[in-house]
């Protein structure tokens, strides 16, 4: 079974445009949060793009051209092929930065698979919030054997605090169905 | 798993080497349409030359 970090590269792999990787990269900070890495690889992809664009012919080569009775049409023409080459040059570099940023992705999604669930139990005394438990599944895939946590937030506080996480405790197996219960009468 | 560190040298490493790459191709683009601005000129002093009757 294929896991995240194999589809995200899947999906890296069918970017082409800088747009479109670009995107990715911001996704990836919004998922990922490691914004050194971040800056840097969009700070390279950017200076790519720079570099590559003053490659192109400049205004006063076209017009020089032109002057002598020439087309620029026709020098697009006979760059074609090196044109290629710079577009391929850049592009793959920009790839293979952005897929740099997807082992800081890798990182996060290995480390825990969190699906938030409802809140199961809160505890108050005087008005006040003592405990609200949520149910959410997190998963350490990391681990051998992934094991599923309680998140535990708010506590000590009142229905306008934020909400922080305050500790993990490992959920307690279900009760097992007694076998007389699951027979019917 | 790369440490933060060897990420950002991977990354510089990409880049320099995409630099170098594109500055070889800039320089063979260079050459291209120095080469046909040069078959121009020839072309022009061609004519010049053939309006003079040299």
């Amino acid at each position: 079974m294929e896991n995240e970090k194999d589809l995200l590269k899947k999906d890296l792999s069918t970017l082409e445009k800088k747009e479109d990787i670009e995107k990715f990269i911001e996704d990836t900070e919004i998922m990922g949060g490691h914004e050194d890495i971040v800056a840097s690889a969009k700070e390279k992809i950017s200076q790519l793009e720079v570099k590559a664009s003053g490659i192109e012919t400049t205004p006063a080569r076209a017009a020089q051209v032109e002057n002598l009775g020439g087309n620029t049409e026709i020098v697009a023409e006979k760059t074609k092929e090196v044109d290629a080459e710079i577009a391929n040059v850049k592009a793959d570099a920009e790839k293979q930065i952005a897929e740099i940023e997807i082992q800081n992705l890798k990182k996060e999604v290995s480390r825990e698979k969190i699906v938030p669930g409802a809140v199961f139990d809160c505890r108050m005394s005087n008005g006040a919030i003592l405990e609200v438990r949520v149910e959410s599944k997190i998963q350490k895939t990391a681990e051998a054997i992934p094991r599923e946590y309680v998140r535990i937030q708010a506590t000590r506080g009142d229905l306008n605090t934020d909400v922080t996480l305050d500790q993990l405790i490992e959920k307690e197996p279900e009760p097992e169905q007694k076998e007389e219960e699951k027979k019917p009468e | 798993m790369m440490t933060e560190e060897e990420k950002a040298k991977k990354i510089k490493e990409i880049y320099d080497e995409a630099v170098a790459k594109l500055d070889t191709l800039a320089r063979k683009r260079s050459e291209i349409v120095k080469d046909y601005i040069k078959e121009l000129e020839n072309k022009k002093i061609e004519a010049l030359r053939s309006n003079l009757g040299l």
